[in-house]
């Protein structure tokens, strides 16, 4: 395109020029509209200087895409040579790989987009069937444990009894939470006795959270309970890190447990893609 | 599709170049209507002293590039939403596992 590339020798080179218009375009597309020069044309559209603009024959553009497929760089004397064999100037062969250039990296780009896009649906999939285990897990545990703790007892009361009888390190918190998992979900199933893990149920309803959340409702013993509770979005995170130590989850913060908190731009990047922080 | 321009040995470097008011003007249209119709395309090659297929090349070539960085958009949002994916993935297979040591 006219405005984009001047039209000099600097072509033979196949050096980048800088582009004029004030465009940003990357580099790759002002080489592509090179060959869309309009190169300034009289009133039926014919170049200026006499030459008509030639579409190359099937031949010659059969010979370039061959060569190009070898090498798709253009070393001097392959130019001439190519120019020579084709009947071309050797400007129009430095033009054309250039332009080919620009193309195929379109293209490429294109190919990766979709390939990417069917490995994320793949993933996706896996995701969606992992997501499914865990909820039959949790049930099965659930129910599990229900039959093993009998309908005549309180549901809070085992928890309690085994929070506050242990004192307050980190290994104790990971202890408690694995044995108590299973206690909690009585209690989010109802959403009834304890209270605190009732108002973090209704904050989340996010099933990833779940582990999350049991850690949360663990250190409600702890003084600063209170506090954690009534901001139960913020809290999450500094009990999050004391697990990260006993690797119970994986310790990458990317994985989105506490989605609102943490990556306010993912929510910015999912737009109507698949959205991370709330399909579960 | 042209493959190719036909390259002159002229000294007419730079004739080709549009002004930079003249991409502007170009960019400005462009905001609206990527496809504009054939009397707007008159109506602005008169305006900016082009040939009307200079202006219609022009339009092409610019909904072309916008296509590409659409495309790059696109693929720099997915890579990013694949990546959170494939971790959040990671941590519901350990999950998975660890709640499986609970039930048999």
């Amino acid at each position: 395109m006219a405005g984009f590339m001047p039209m000099c020798s600097t072509i033979e080179e196949e050096e980048e020029e800088e582009e004029g218009g004030g465009s940003s375009s990357p580099v790759g597309y002002r080489r592509e509209f090179q060959s869309m020069l309009m190169e300034g044309l009289d009133e039926d559209g014919d170049q200026l200087g006499g030459q008509k603009k030639r579409r190359l024959s099937v031949d010659q553009v059969k010979a370039l895409e061959k060569n190009f497929e070898m090498e798709n760089r253009l070393e001097p004397e392959r130019k001439l040579k190519l120019a020579q064999e084709l009947g071309l100037q050797p400007r129009q062969v430095a033009v054309w790989f250039q332009n080919r250039r620009a193309r195929w990296k379109t293209k490429q780009l294109e190919r990766d987009y979709a390939l990417l896009k069917a490995n994320f649906d793949s993933l996706k999939n896996n995701y969606d069937s992992l997501q499914q285990d865990n909820q039959s897990l949790l049930k099965q545990i659930r129910e599990l444990k229900s039959k093993l703790y009998g309908e005549d007892q309180e549901t809070d009361v085992p928890l309690k009894e085994e929070t506050r009888d242990k004192p307050k390190s980190p290994e104790t918190m990971y202890e408690n939470m694995v044995a108590t998992t299973t206690t909690y979900f009585p209690d989010f199933k109802d959403g009834s006795s304890d209270s605190d893990s009732s108002a973090i149920l209704n904050e989340d309803n996010n099933s990833s959270n779940m582990a999350a959340v049991v850690v949360v409702a663990n250190c409600h013993q702890l003084p600063e309970s209170k506090a954690i509770m009534g901001d139960a979005q913020k809290a999450y995170q500094p009990q999050f890190v004391k697990i990260e130590e006993h690797n119970f989850f994986s310790g990458d913060e990317s994985c989105n447990f506490f989605s609102d908190d943490q990556a306010p731009t993912l929510q910015w990047y999912c737009q109507d893609q698949w959205n991370l922080t709330r399909d579960n | 599709m042209m493959s190719a321009a036909i390259r002159t040995k002229n000294k007419d470097e730079g004739r080709s170049r549009f002004s930079n008011e003249q991409i502007q003007f170009l960019e400005y249209m462009f905001e609206t209507q990527s496809r504009p119709e054939l009397r707007t395309k008159q109506q602005l090659a008169n305006k900016l002293g082009l040939h009307p297929r200079q202006v219609a090349i022009w339009f092409q070539n610019r909904r072309a590039r916008s296509k590409s960085r659409q495309t790059e958009q696109e693929y720099n949002i997915l890579k990013h939403n694949y990546e959170a994916l494939a971790s959040k993935s990671e941590s519901l297979k350990e999950e998975n596992q660890a709640l499986l040591t609970q039930v048999p």
